[in-house]
C-alpha cells in the first residue's frame, strides 16, 4: 500500500510543518533520484526512477492539505463518497453571482478558512463525518475559487 | 567562482585527458556552446577560435561546413525539431521540400532537422576532442523547458547519429540556474527568463543548500528572436532575415543604425515582449507566488541583451535583472556542471517538473488529468479501467497532452488498443494502466489486466506534433476558456448525477 507518510518517514498526522516536509522530501530524493544513478545499469536506473516517482507522489500528496486529509480519511477506512445537495446549490449560486460580475473572492476565502478549521478538528477528534463533509465542500470551494481568479 | 576560458594552446593535464571528457552542450537555435568542468571550474571551450558556434550548416567546396554562413546554408533548424510539415513554423524555411516529413534542401543534399543537428554535434565533438586531446565520453544536452516529447526524442536521435552518449537532457533554464546558483551561492526563489532565438521559457526555481527545485515552468515554442527578425525584416522591406538580425543586434547598443532607430525595432518587439510577460504572469500564478516572493530574476538567451527587454522585465518583476553570468554562456556552463555531477557525483540535486498536463480521454470527450503540469519528475500515475460490454476483448486508451477540459482541444499524444482481454461480463475485467514520465520528460505507458495478468508494454511516441498555433496558445487558451470549460463540466456532472441519483 502506498503510504506517503511512511515513504518520507513522517508521523501520520494532519498538521504538518511544510519545512519539515520539504526537508524529508529533499533527503529522500538525494538517495533515490535517478540522477544519482546516471552511470548505473538499466534495471538500477528504472528502480531509481520508480522510487523517485513515489517520493515525488508522496511529497505532492502531503503538500496539499486536501489530498493529505483525503489520504488520512481513507487510511482510517472512511469512504470519501459524499453528496450534499444543499451545498451544491450554494456552489451554483456562487457561479451565477460570479458570472454576473460580483466579486465573491473574499466570501470564498472566509468559507475556506471555516472549512479548513472543521476539517482539522474533525480529523483530530476522529469525527470523520465532520471531516468528510468539510473535505467535500472544500474541494468545491477550491474549484470555484480557482475559476473566479482565472476569469478576472 | 570566476569564469575561466581555455586559452589556445592550454590543455588539461594528461591524467584527466586520458580518461575521456564529459561536456555540457547548449544546442541553440542561433548558436551552440560547449563547456566542461576543468579543475572544478565550469569552462567554455573555444572551438576554432569562438565561444559561440553559429548553428549554421553550409555547403563548402569539400563538403559541409559548420559555423559559417556561405552562399547556401541552413540555420535555426532547431525550430523544426520534432515538428511536422503541417506546422506553420515551416513557413520560415524557404528550403523546405515537399513531402510527408520535414526535409530541407542544401545544395545537392536533402537533410532532416535531426541530421542538421547531428552535423553540428559532430562538429562540436571533433572540436572538443581536438582541443582536449581526449575522446568525448558523454554529454548533457540542453533543451527548452517547453520542448515537447517529439522534440526531446529528436534531440537524442541527433546525438546518437553524432556518436555522442547522452547522459541526460536537461532544461535550459534549469541549467542556467545551476550555473548561476553555484557561482553566486544564491538562495531563495529565482525566476529564469530565457528568451533565445527560437523559444521563450520562464521557470521559477527554489535554490537552497544545493537543491535546485523547479516550482513551475511555462513557455512558448514559437516565440524567439527569430520571430522578431522576421517581422523586422518585413518592416524593413527586405527578404534578408540575417540583415534584419544584424540590425537588431546593433540597435541593442546604438540608438540609430543604418538609418533605422531603436524606437522602430522596439515598436515591433513590444508585442513579443508582452507575450513573454503574459506567460510569466501565468507561471507565477501556477506557483501561487507574487513577484515580491522572488529573490531575483536571471536573464538567459541572447535576446535579453535588448534594452527594452531588460526594462520591461525589471518593471514587471519589480527588481533589476541579474547579470552575473553571460546570458549566452550560462546554459552551457550549467550543462557542464550537470555532466560533471552525473559522472563524478555531486551534492547538487536538480528537481524538475513536466511543463504540460497529461490526461486520458473519458466518457463524453472529457479529459481526465492524470499528471497535471508542474508535477515533479519522474512521475507515475495509474488508472483502472473496466469493460462496458459482455465479452469485450479490447479497449482503446487515448493519452492527450494539454490544459483544456475537452479532448478535441488537447493534443493527442498516443492512442493504443489493449487487445486480447479475457472474455468476461461487462465491468468485471480490471485493467490497470501505468503512465511513467522519466526525468527527461519522456513517457512510457504500460497496461495490465489484473484478473489474468495480461500485460502490454508500450513506449509512447507522439503521433503528431502540435502545430504552431496550438502550441503557442495552448496555455493561454486554457486560462481563457477555463471558466467556460468548468461550467460545461459542471453541467455535465450535474446531469449525470440527476440521472443516476
Amino acid at each position: 500500500m502506498f503510504d506517503p507518510f511512511d515513504i518520507l518517514g513522517l508521523e501520520k498526522t494532519y498538521t504538518l510543518d511544510l519545512q519539515v516536509l520539504e526537508k524529508a522530501y529533499f533527503e529522500a530524493q538525494k538517495l533515490t533520484h535517478p540522477d544519482r544513478f546516471a552511470l548505473a545499469d538499466e534495471p538500477k536506473k528504472r528502480e531509481a526512477s520508480r522510487k523517485a516517482s513515489l517520493v515525488n507522489q508522496a511529497y505532492t500528496l502531503l503538500k496539499n492539505p486536501l489530498t493529505r486529509a483525503a489520504f488520512l480519511l481513507e487510511d482510517r477506512g472512511v469512504s470519501l463518497l459524499a453528496y450534499d445537495l444543499k451545498f451544491l446549490h450554494k456552489v451554483i449560486e456562487w457561479h451565477e453571482r460570479h458570472k454576473e460580475g460580483e466579486n465573491i473572492t473574499l466570501e470564498l476565502v472566509h468559507e475556506e478558512e471555516k472549512l479548513y478549521g472543521e476539517l482539522e478538528r474533525g480529523l483530530e477528534k476522529y469525527d470523520h463525518e465532520k471531516a468528510r463533509k468539510a473535505l467535500y465542500r472544500l474541494n468545491y470551494v477550491q474549484k470555484v475559487r480557482t475559476n473566479a481568479l482565472t476569469a478576472c | 567562482m570566476p569564469l575561466q576560458l581555455v586559452e589556445p594552446g592550454q590543455f588539461p593535464d594528461r591524467h584527466e585527458a586520458s580518461q575521456g571528457v564529459v561536456v555540457g552542450i547548449d544546442l541553440g537555435t542561433t548558436h551552440s556552446v560547449v563547456a566542461y568542468v576543468h579543475n572544478n571550474v565550469p569552462t567554455v571551450l573555444e572551438i576554432e577560435g569562438g565561444l559561440l558556434i553559429p548553428s549554421i550548416l553550409s555547403v563548402a567546396e569539400d563538403g559541409f561546413c559548420i559555423g559559417k554562413k556561405l552562399r547556401e546554408s541552413l540555420s535555426s533548424t532547431k525550430r523544426l525539431m520534432g515538428r511536422g510539415v503541417e506546422d506553420a513554423i515551416c513557413l520560415q524555411f524557404p528550403q523546405l521540400m515537399s513531402g510527408r516529413d520535414i526535409r530541407l534542401k542544401l545544395g545537392a543534399h536533402t537533410l532532416t532537422p535531426v541530421e542538421v543537428a547531428s552535423y553540428i554535434l559532430s562538429y562540436i565533438r571533433s572540436g572538443v576532442e581536438k582541443k582536449l586531446r581526449a575522446p568525448l565520453e558523454a554529454a548533457v544536452i540542453t533543451v527548452p523547458a517547453y520542448f515537447d516529447e517529439a522534440a526531446r526524442v529528436a534531440t537524442k536521435q541527433a546525438a546518437a547519429i553524432a556518436g555522442i552518449k547522452v547522459l541526460r537532457l536537461i532544461n535550459e533554464p534549469t541549467a542556467a540556474a545551476l550555473a548561476y546558483g553555484l557561482e553566486s551561492g544564491a538562495e531563495g526563489i529565482y525566476a529564469i527568463y530565457d528568451l533565445g532565438g527560437g523559444t521563450f521559457d520562464l521557470s521559477l526555481l527554489k535554490l537552497q543548500k544545493g537543491v535546485f527545485q523547479v516550482l513551475a515552468t511555462g513557455g512558448d515554442l514559437n516565440l524567439g528572436g527569430d520571430d522578431i527578425d522576421h517581422v523586422f525584416a518585413a518592416f524593413l522591406k527586405t527578404k534578408d532575415i540575417s540583415y534584419a538580425r544584424i540590425l537588431k543586434e546593433n540597435l541593442s547598443h546604438k540608438e540609430d543604425y543604418e538609418g533605422v532607430s531603436r524606437k522602430d525595432l522596439e515598436t515591433i518587439a513590444q508585442h513579443f515582449v508582452n507575450k513573454t510577460l503574459e506567460i510569466s504572469k501565468e507561471v507565477l500564478k501556477d506557483a501561487s507566488l507574487n513577484s515580491e516572493d522572488l529573490e531575483g530574476v536571471v536573464l538567459v538567451g541572447g535576446m535579453t541583451r535588448m534594452p527594452l527587454i531588460r526594462q520591461e522585465v525589471e518593471a514587471f518583476f519589480g527588481k533589476a535583472p541579474l547579470r552575473d553570468v553571460d546570458p549566452d554562456l550560462a546554459v552551457a556552463l550549467g550543462a557542464a556542471l550537470s555532466a560533471h555531477g552525473l559522472t563524478y557525483g555531486a551534492e547538487t540535486l536538480l528537481l524538475d517538473v513536466t511543463p504540460l498536463s497529461l490526461g486520458l480521454e473519458t466518457l463524453g470527450g472529457l479529459v481526465e488529468k492524470i499528471i497535471p503540469r508542474n508535477t515533479p519528475l519522474p512521475a507515475l500515475a495509474s488508472q483502472e479501467f473496466t469493460t462496458h460490454q459482455d465479452g469485450q476483448d479490447g479497449m482503446v486508451i487515448h493519452v492527450v497532452q494539454g490544459e483544456r477540459e475537452f479532448v478535441q482541444d488537447c493534443r493527442s499524444l498516443a492512442r493504443f488498443e489493449l487487445q486480447g482481454l479475457p472474455p468476461l461480463p461487462a465491468g468485471i475485467a480490471r485493467v490497470r494502466v501505468d503512465f511513467a514520465l522519466d526525468v527527461e520528460g519522456l513517457l512510457t505507458v504500460s497496461a495490465l489486466e489484473k484478473t489474468t495478468g495480461l500485460s502490454q508494454y508500450i513506449e509512447v511516441r507522439p503521433s503528431y506534433s502540435f502545430d504552431e498555433k496550438t502550441l503557442s496558445t495552448i496555455l493561454l487558451e486554457s486560462q481563457k476558456y477555463g471558466r467556460e470549460d468548468m461550467e460545461k463540466r459542471f453541467t455535465m456532472e450535474k446531469t449525470l448525477y440527476l440521472r443516476n441519483g
